[in-house]
């Protein structure tokens, strides 16, 4: 397949999911009806939201006005905050890029030495107990966790603060959630990746020509290990969103993930969608950058297509 | 993954099952019969309220054996809440994987008959499916459903959909070709059933396989969308809900959270050991 044929079908991946989130939301009628009891609102004022907040006309109608306003940058009207709906989502991303990042570094920390030490221990006491790991961390929900750790350091030790934002002391334990409970699955992708290195040819032949081991190592084990592993950043990615969109929830951490929660819990539409449409377009161009990145960091597949 | 012995017969498979498996569905069991005999032989119940006993600790921390474990904000058992949470919650798993299953099966066998136009939007649906998590699409979806339960299920039965329809589609494309499908064709059967007598039970253990991986997954899903508020409504209760109520109650009845999370915790950790175990055990067979 190629690079151009690839785009197309991801943009047509983006538009399917921002016309069936359109769609879907105005499924169950009027959302002003909903927001408002139209028995304690006049006709006039509940007539007057809807020009406000673009729920006028046919929904199809509606649709096209959303589509190209889409196409010019205006995301619409926030009914939960009274102003551009780009404005709300906007002042929510840093939080959650700190929060991931975070996560997402220590995810790694624990990840690669530990995924690595198991393949390298393979079958033995310190393997099995790394799997036991990530069996436990798989079935430990990351909210569950959350309180745990709330029980231990906010109500017990009383050192660190159970909700909020700003001081590192606010960040230690949302990091510390997402962070363990993902590098559980991330150690078993770095142990099989690792596994799978150590029986290549070349790794043998290496240590039969005298190679040290640590030498056979970083210089074989380690770049045949990283590419499988580059194919599941998406799915990391994902696995990122979703779980910040809880514990942002249980640290009151002032990210998109909580607002997704309080935008559901307002019918904050146009707030909505465009969440939906940033995670979208996040997932589908790892995706997409994750696809032609393998092609150019894999020597094979140049060789595939020059056969 | 393959032993050197080869293939194990099952029977041998089953006697050498390792003690964390026995363990699990230990856990499991007890479950279930707390579900089914609890509400026969004690009078506690979820729903009723006692403020003369509210907040009251579980026995062994200055409790009473009137609360084994404890009581809530209101007064009400939180042992009889948890059991209850407990049947709600697995009854809800066991019908969303039965309708994702179901559903997502029968759209991958028909993608490989239909094939052309309709396979191409269900290839398309997968693969969009796939490109955001399904916790953000249940989550805005339970916006515009509200609080019903029927719905709730149905929502959390599309997770893990496109798992069934992939694997449904490749293997019935793979079965058109045997030669088992082209004798029954040529002696005029019908499709359905071809599909249904022939075809299913061939790919019957590798979705079963699939079944196992996802049922922890829906358990966790349903509880974090409960936990979030979003899921199942009072005066309902499931593990999740459960454990949302009772954070707010961490630093003055800590058990109302801990107990419903502990719960969550073993069934989910139960369920995926004895999915791991099924898994290998099928493999080896």
């Amino acid at each position: 397949m190629n690079v151009g044929f690839r785009i197309l079908r991801a943009v047509v991946s983006l538009w399917l999911i921002v016309t069936l989130v359109f769609f879907a939301l105005r499924a169950t009628g009027d959302p002003i009806t909903a927001i408002f009891d139209p028995d304690n609102f006049t006709e006039e004022a509940l007539e007057a939201y809807r020009r406000q907040w673009g729920y006028t006309g046919s929904v199809f109608d509606q649709y096209i006005i959303y589509v190209t306003s889409l196409l010019q940058g205006d995301f619409g009207f926030s009914s939960m905050a009274n102003r551009s709906a780009a404005s709300v989502v906007m002042d929510r991303v840093p939080a959650t890029l700190q929060l991931v990042g975070c996560s997402a570094f220590l995810m790694m920390a624990i990840g690669f030495p530990v995924g690595a030490f198991a393949a390298l221990n393979n079958g033995g006491r310190l393997d099995r107990f790394v799997m036991t790991f990530s069996t436990v961390g798989f079935a430990l929900p990351n909210f569950v966790m959350g309180l745990g750790f709330i029980l231990l350091f906010s109500v017990n030790l009383r050192l660190l603060p159970s909700n909020g934002y700003g001081t590192w002391q606010h960040l230690v334990m949302p990091v510390l959630t997402i962070g363990i409970s993902q590098s559980a699955i991330f150690t078993r992708f770095v142990r099989s990746a690792v596994l799978d290195a150590i029986r290549l040819q070349c790794v043998t032949s290496a240590t039969a020509r005298g190679v040290s081991p640590w030498e056979v190592f970083w210089r074989h084990v380690v770049p045949n290990a990283t590419l499988p592993l580059v194919t599941i950043t998406p799915l990391l990615v994902g696995a990122m969103v979703a779980a910040s969109a809880v514990v942002e929830s249980v640290f009151g951490w002032p990210g998109i993930g909580r607002l997704i929660v309080e935008s559901v819990a307002q019918r904050d539409l146009a707030v909505l969608q465009m969440i939906v449409m940033i995670i979208a377009v996040v997932m589908i161009s790892t995706n997409l950058i994750v696809d032609l990145a393998y092609a150019r960091l894999d020597p094979r597949t140049h060789l595939a297509r020059a056969h | 993954m393959t032993d050197a012995t080869g293939g194990i017969p099952l029977r041998k498979a089953i006697r050498t099952v390792p003690v964390g498996v026995i363990l699990a569905m230990a856990w499991m069991i007890a479950c279930i019969l707390a579900i089914i005999i609890f509400p026969l032989v004690s009078d506690l119940s979820a729903t009723s309220i006692d403020l003369t006993a509210r907040l009251a600790p579980p026995v062994g921390l200055g409790g009473s054996w009137a609360h084994p474990l404890g009581t809530d904000d209101l007064g009400r058992d939180v042992l009889a809440r948890l059991i209850a949470s407990i049947q709600t919650s697995l009854l809800i798993a066991l019908g969303a994987v039965a309708i994702s299953a179901t559903v997502g099966t029968l759209i991958g066998i028909a993608a490989a008959h239909i094939g052309g136009l309709f396979d191409q939007i269900v290839v398309a649906a997968v693969d969009t499916q796939v490109s955001v998590p399904f916790i953000i699409i249940s989550l805005t979806v339970t916006a515009i459903f509200g609080n019903s339960l029927m719905l709730f299920v149905v929502v959390l039965g599309l997770f893990g959909w496109e798992r069934y329809t992939r694997l449904a589609r490749a293997m019935t494309m793979a079965a058109r070709g045997r030669g088992y499908v082209l004798a029954m064709t040529t002696l005029g059967f019908s499709w359905p059933r071809i599909y249904l007598r022939h075809v299913l039970p061939n790919i019957a253990s590798t979705l079963l396989v699939t079944i196992t991986i996802s049922f922890p997954e829906v358990i966790l899903l349903e509880t974090s969308l409960s936990f979030l508020g979003l899921g199942i409504q009072p005066p309902m209760t499931s593990l999740g809900n459960m454990l949302g109520f009772g954070r707010a109650y961490l630093l003055t009845g800590w058990w109302i959270a801990v107990a419903p999370g502990l719960t969550i915790f073993f069934c989910a950790l139960a369920v995926s050991v004895i999915g791991d175990w099924a898994r290998s055990v099928i493999s080896r067979l």
